[in-house]
């Protein structure tokens, strides 16, 4: 069976992937994690200069889901650099590194400080953290997103992945802009917008307010948005948004995605994309499929 | 043995109900009661929510593993609904711990159900060797140091372990706010107490566990005694419980930090 799968230059020995901000910045699940049946780790957004992030509490799990407002809280790109990416290339997986920023220079000091770095396999452009307190996220307009990957193209062969948000009319569009300047693939989906309130207090259960909600409640919405788009684009699609077991990822692969992502499973148990991977394994044996391209195609909506 | 987190999978041994909503869950890990320091706590897989669920280390007795846990929502729910032989999944021992000072006398301080990691403590300060203690400025003898906890709740139903904390060979004081048992008032108004009428806090470590609040009152009591050493035990909603998705912090003075690595024991000086 082939469970490889190539993401623009990238290839992954198999599509499970461990999204943004679930899995720290590369080493430190180690004594706990077998990195070896992972596909990819993706960093926590890193942004230019260290960000403290928002005001706690930062996590709140409602009956189906769980809303984070963390803020990007990282230790900026050359602190990352300095402490954390020594220790990346020991594990046995593939790192792509997640980039933030509000503006159109930041992503270039990032993409022009790693590109330079071996350990770096690929960027993930995360154009869609609700948690910034900006009026518009840049993956909600087909311009921004656009030009700002036609410029990060220009300086970087590695591959360049889009994360997209579902918080938009029209997910195609985005995707199609963003395949048009250049991205290698498109990730989705990240956090819905969202707010819990403690009727008690009459507050909001989070310091920031409102947060992004993630975990099996958005399951449905997101697998319609990966259908949407991995029928509309070439882009390999990197899908998920509720994963929590091999039946989800099952029902992501058949919607069209390239490769899984888990998220929010990962702060449970942070074992799962092995479980995951072994019980995918199984299903495609049993459904004699030899390749994930198999498993794909047998959707017959 | 040199502390790693694990993820286990441990088979309960009991759970009883102590108090209307308080329960005692106990199971049998060597590796827990090997590596874990008082202070510590354990992340909780439970069947009904997403996210695990951080409890305390209660008390170790040579392999047997308590957990005192009061029911709050549907995660505790589940836990007090879990019977013998029912398999639990952990990950284990997380957080620093409370640094176990060797010679001084000790003051705990629990509000409610934050008494659950002061009987582990209890448990090591207790064993402490003889060792010597300056009694007076003269001179010093030879000793074990002293030990006292103050314990206060809501009302007498909050209140549990004092007789654990007297077989350890702890002064035990008891706050309760409505009066029905003990000193009528807060347990800080106790500390205050303590510390005006005795030299004896003075040569004290404070280790405290409760809410908010109740640090901020010992802070505030605090500033008259600049040289105690104390130490408090924070809570925080969490979401990996590993340090990896910056869910858990707190404000300290050197900005924020990680309840469940930094933490969740801080020095008082840390954060005030
Ligand atoms: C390091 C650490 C150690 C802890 N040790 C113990 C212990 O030994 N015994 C014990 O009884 N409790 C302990 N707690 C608190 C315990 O984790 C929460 O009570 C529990 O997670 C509530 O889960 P639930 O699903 O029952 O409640 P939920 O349905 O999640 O919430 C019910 C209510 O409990 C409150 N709550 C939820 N989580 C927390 C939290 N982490 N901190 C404070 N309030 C919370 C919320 O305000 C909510 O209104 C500890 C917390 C931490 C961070
Ligand atoms: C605690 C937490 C932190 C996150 N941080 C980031 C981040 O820094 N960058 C990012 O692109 N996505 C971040 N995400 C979004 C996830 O990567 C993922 O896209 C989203 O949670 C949906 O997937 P899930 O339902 O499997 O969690 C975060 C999610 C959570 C729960
Ligand atoms: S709970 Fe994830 S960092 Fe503390």
């Amino acid at each position: 069976m082939d469970l490889a799968v190539n993401i623009g230059k990238l290839t992954l020995k198999n599509p499970i992937i461990c999204a943004s901000g679930t899995f720290g910045f590369g080493d430190e699940l180690k004594g706990l994690v077998d990195f070896s049946s992972i596909g990819a780790v993706v960093s926590k957004t890193i942004t230019l200069e260290p960000r403290e992030g928002n005001i706690p509490p930062r996590i709140y799990e409602t009956n189906c889901g769980v809303i984070n407002s963390i803020g990007l809280a990282n230790p900026g790109v050359d602190s990352f650099i300095k402490e954390k990416l020594p220790a990346l290339g020991k594990l046995k997986t593939k790192h792509i590194v997640s980039l933030g920023g509000s503006f159109k220079k930041e992503y270039k000091q990032l993409v022009e400080k790693l590109d330079k770095e071996d350990k770096v396999d690929a960027f993930e452009l995360n154009l869609s953290c609700p948690n910034l307190g900006k009026k518009k996220l840049i993956s909600q307009s087909q311009k921004l997103s656009s030009d700002l990957i036609k410029n990060l193209r220009k300086l970087t062969k590695k591959t360049l992945i889009a994360k997209l948000t579902p918080e938009v009319t029209d997910i195609v569009k985005i995707a199609k802009a963003v395949s048009d300047a250049g991205a290698d693939a498109v990730s989705m989906v990240n956090t819905y917008f969202s707010l819990a309130i403690d009727i008690e207090k009459k507050k909001s259960y989070l310091g920031n307010i409102t947060g992004g909600y993630s975990g099996p409640a958005i399951k449905p919405m997101s697998l319609y948005r990966v259908w949407q788009v991995a029928n509309s684009v070439k882009l390999p699609v990197i899908g998920g948004g509720g994963i929590i077991n091999y039946k989800d990822a099952i029902e992501f692969f058949l919607a069209g995605s390239a490769a899984v992502s888990l998220g929010t499973i990962n702060l449970t148990d942070p074992n799962s994309a092995k479980d995951i991977l072994k019980e995918v394994k199984k299903y495609m044996k049993k459904n004699k499929m030899k390749n994930l391209g198999d498993l794909r195609r047998s959707f017959n909506a | 043995m040199k502390k790693e987190a694990k993820q286990l999978t441990v088979k309960i041994d009991q759970v009883k109900k102590v108090r209307n909503d308080i329960f005692l869950l106990s199971f049998r890990s060597a590796y827990i009661a090997q590596t874990a320091k008082p202070g510590n706590f354990l992340h909780l897989k439970v069947n009904t929510t997403i996210l695990r669920r951080p409890l305390s280390i209660h008390r170790v007795k040579d392999d047997l593993i308590y957990i005192l846990f009061k029911q709050r929502g549907r995660g505790t729910k589940a836990l007090a609904e879990k019977k013998k032989n029912d398999q639990l999944d952990l990950i284990g021992p997380l957080g620093n711990g409370f640094k176990v000072k060797r010679r001084e006398n000790s003051i705990l301080v629990a509000g409610g159900i934050g008494v659950a990691p002061l009987l582990f403590l209890a448990q090591k300060l207790a064993k402490r060797p003889m060792s010597k203690v300056p009694a007076s400025p003269a001179g010093g003898q030879r000793s074990t140091p002293d030990n006292i906890i103050l314990m206060g709740a809501k009302d007498k139903k909050e209140l549990v372990c004092e007789e654990e904390f007297k077989k350890l060979g702890f002064q035990v004081k008891i706050a309760s706010e409505d009066g029905s048992k003990g000193y009528k008032g807060f347990v800080t108004d106790l500390l205050k107490k303590r510390l005006r009428t005795s030299d004896f806090g003075l040569r004290a470590n404070i280790y405290a566990c409760g809410p908010k609040d109740m640090f901020d009152q010992i802070n505030k009591i605090l500033k008259n005694y600049k040289n105690i050493n104390t130490q408090l035990s924070f809570e925080q909603f969490m979401g990996c419980g590993l340090g990896v998705c910056s869910a858990c912090v707190i404000p300290t003075k050197t900005g924020y930090k990680k309840v469940c690595q930094d933490g969740p024991v801080f020095n008082l000086k840390e954060i005030y």
